[in-house]
């Protein structure tokens, strides 16, 4: 466990410096001069230099990476352009918005998903599983931007349960938390059912009813560990999904997140605040890889030997 | 789980699928026709307006005919959607060929570089490259070309590897024929199913990333029609005018919803689940 942790944790390693340099390529990628771009043509010239050297810009690529991945290690991440804040505060104001988002539609997702999956595996092309593939066909069809607004218009304007916009309160995170996790519950469900329908057909399982295990006990103590494998290495990958679709998430219910400010910056051209959304984002992404992974292999003693 | 679905009901889901799509086509082929009025003409006086019979899906807050703004950009997200998986499988299969057929040093740095977009959130990668790029058409479907290349270049390389140790491939080899030529003639068409099922998965991915960046504002600038940023306007105005939300949304719905039936159906055919 110990060789696979640090394995693990170096690949984690490369991964985020991949990151970090393309989020710097990124800015010397953006056809014609950013700074022209964000400060207009009547600029002085001492404004350009400032910004220049404030981007990074003044200095060659391999530097300006050695220079980001120290700021980073003391928590800088420059400041913003239009506010002159520092990005690392702004994104510690919005980082807890986001957390809070992405927890709660992860929770619903196992709560639509997980008993969903379970009903559906316990009779293999019975009625339960037919609907449960019908259900899943379309939440995974509804992208959250479409999904978003129809709940809002449903469970907001024509019964007003919840709030219409914003974060206020634990009614406010419901709405947009069901539109994040309704699609990662679909696949979840259908994940969850193909491999707890194969585990619950092998021998061990058949060996432990014929000792008499109740089904409660079949499916709880024997097929949902060996089930949760994959279920929990399909969660990874939504998670990833789950950041990036945040990003239209908190658009469509105005958020206070990360993603909502990435979008904002992104209008306003605020490049170092581009930058760092995108970092937090990516670097949260990477740490929750890595997690899952370790996660894996902790409940499934057999990946422990395989890496 | 998807063995199943290589019976009838997996038959009867393709061709829901293959409906859906026709129609969604016809509609973007057929939109001049469809169209009560031209999808730009505003009418201010007539903003906002609900259902009725000179407009089957009412207007917009400029007054524009929103059916008219449907159909038109049914156009544009099935054109984005199809050039951005074309240009994303033409680099992937180029690629991956060529990873899985020169092998070594090539092979293991296209390899790398290929998972490490693989593990990044696709999304995001787009958002990051639309808001540098500009916004425009053009724009979003090279930012979705970028964001959509590696599956393809993965399944390539593991089909051309695994089919150069193949009789054929040896005969073709001892024949005297190039490197190139054995996995253009004989390696890449083995893996055509798998691509088959593999591109309909990210057309519809495509389309709800287009849709996506449109909702955003990194899409086609305005006063261009796109669901997506019709999506926008009509979340703004929710509670005046819903009809501007549901339109859109119900049409990304269906057709995202016809192309994954009839990508099941496909993987069903070929025998093989796609990789999503």
């Amino acid at each position: 466990m110990a060789r696979l942790v640090l394995r693990r944790g170096g690949l984690a390693l490369a991964t985020a410096v991949g990151v970090l340099t393309l989020v710097i390529a990124l800015l010397r990628a953006i056809p014609g001069d950013p700074v022209d771009a964000m400060l207009g043509e009547r600029a002085t010239a001492a404004d350009r230099a400032e910004l220049r050297s404030a981007l990074g810009l003044d200095r060659p690529a391999w530097s300006e990476l050695a220079a980001r991945a120290a700021g980073l290690a003391r928590g800088d991440l420059g400041r913003s352009i239009a506010t002159g804040d520092p990005v690392a505060s702004l994104l510690a104001a919005r980082y807890p918005a986001t957390l809070e988002l992405a927890a709660a539609a992860l929770a619903a997702a196992l709560a639509i998903g997980v008993p969903i999956g379970i009903a559906a595996a316990a009779r293999p092309g019975g009625r339960a599983d037919r609907a449960s593939l019908a259900f899943a066909t379309f939440a995974a069809a509804m992208p959250t931007f479409a999904l978003g607004p129809l709940l809002l218009l449903a469970f907001a304007v024509e019964v007003p349960w919840f709030p219409v916009a914003g974060r206020s309160g634990p009614a406010s995170v419901v709405l947009p938390a069901l539109t994040l996790g309704l699609g990662m519950a679909a696949v979840l469900a259908r994940q969850l059912r193909a491999a707890l329908a194969a585990a619950l057909s092998r021998d061990f399982a058949r060996a432990a009813r014929a000792r008499g295990a109740s089904r409660v006990r079949l499916v709880a103590g024997h097929g949902l560990r060996n089930a949760a494998t994959p279920a929990i290495a399909v969660l990874a990958v939504q998670i990833g999904g789950l950041l990036a679709g945040a990003v239209v998430t908190e658009t469509v219910f105005a958020w206070p997140g990360i993603g909502r400010l990435l979008v904002q910056a992104i209008g306003a051209r605020d490049y170092p605040v581009v930058q760092g959304c995108a970092l937090a984002i990516a670097l949260t992404f990477v740490g929750v890889s890595l997690v899952a992974d370790l996660l894996q292999a902790w409940v499934d003693p057999r990946l422990r030997a395989a890496r | 789980m998807r063995a199943a679905r290589r019976s009838a009901p997996g038959r009867r889901r393709a061709a829901c699928g293959l409906a859906l799509v026709a129609a969604i086509a016809a509609a973007a082929a057929l939109a001049p026709v469809l169209s009560p009025a031209p999808p730009l003409r505003q009418d201010l006086a007539a903003a906002l307006r609900g259902p009725s019979h000179e407009h089957p899906l009412g207007t917009d807050a400029l007054g524009r005919d929103v059916l008219a703004r449907l159909v038109h950009g049914a156009r544009l997200s099935l054109a984005v959607g199809a050039a951005a998986t074309a240009a994303a499988l033409a680099m992937g299969v180029v690629l991956g060929a060529t990873a899985g057929a020169a092998g070594g040093l090539l092979d293991e740095a296209i390899a790398r570089a290929t998972d490490v977009f693989l593990a990044f959130p696709g999304l995001l990668l787009a958002i990051a490259l639309a808001a540098v790029l500009g916004p425009s058409a053009r724009n979003v479907a090279i930012a979705l070309a970028v964001m959509g290349w590696p599956v393809y270049a993965r399944l390539v390389r593991a089909e051309v590897r695994g089919a150069a140790s193949r009789d054929d491939a040896r005969a073709a080899e001892a024949l005297g024929a190039s490197r190139v030529r054995i996995a253009v003639r004989h390696l890449l068409p083995k893996a055509l199913p798998a691509l088959a099922v593999q591109a309909a998965f990210g057309v519809s991915g495509a389309i709800v990333a287009e849709a996506s960046l449109s909702f955003l504002g990194l899409g086609a600038p305005p006063p261009t029609p796109s669901w997506g940023a019709m999506l926008a306007e009509g979340r703004a105005l929710l509670v005046v005018a819903p009809h501007l939300a549901v339109a859109p949304a119900a049409a990304i719905g269906i057709t995202v919803l016809g192309v994954q039936l009839l990508g099941d159906g496909l993987a069903a055919w070929a025998g093989r689940p796609a990789l999503r």
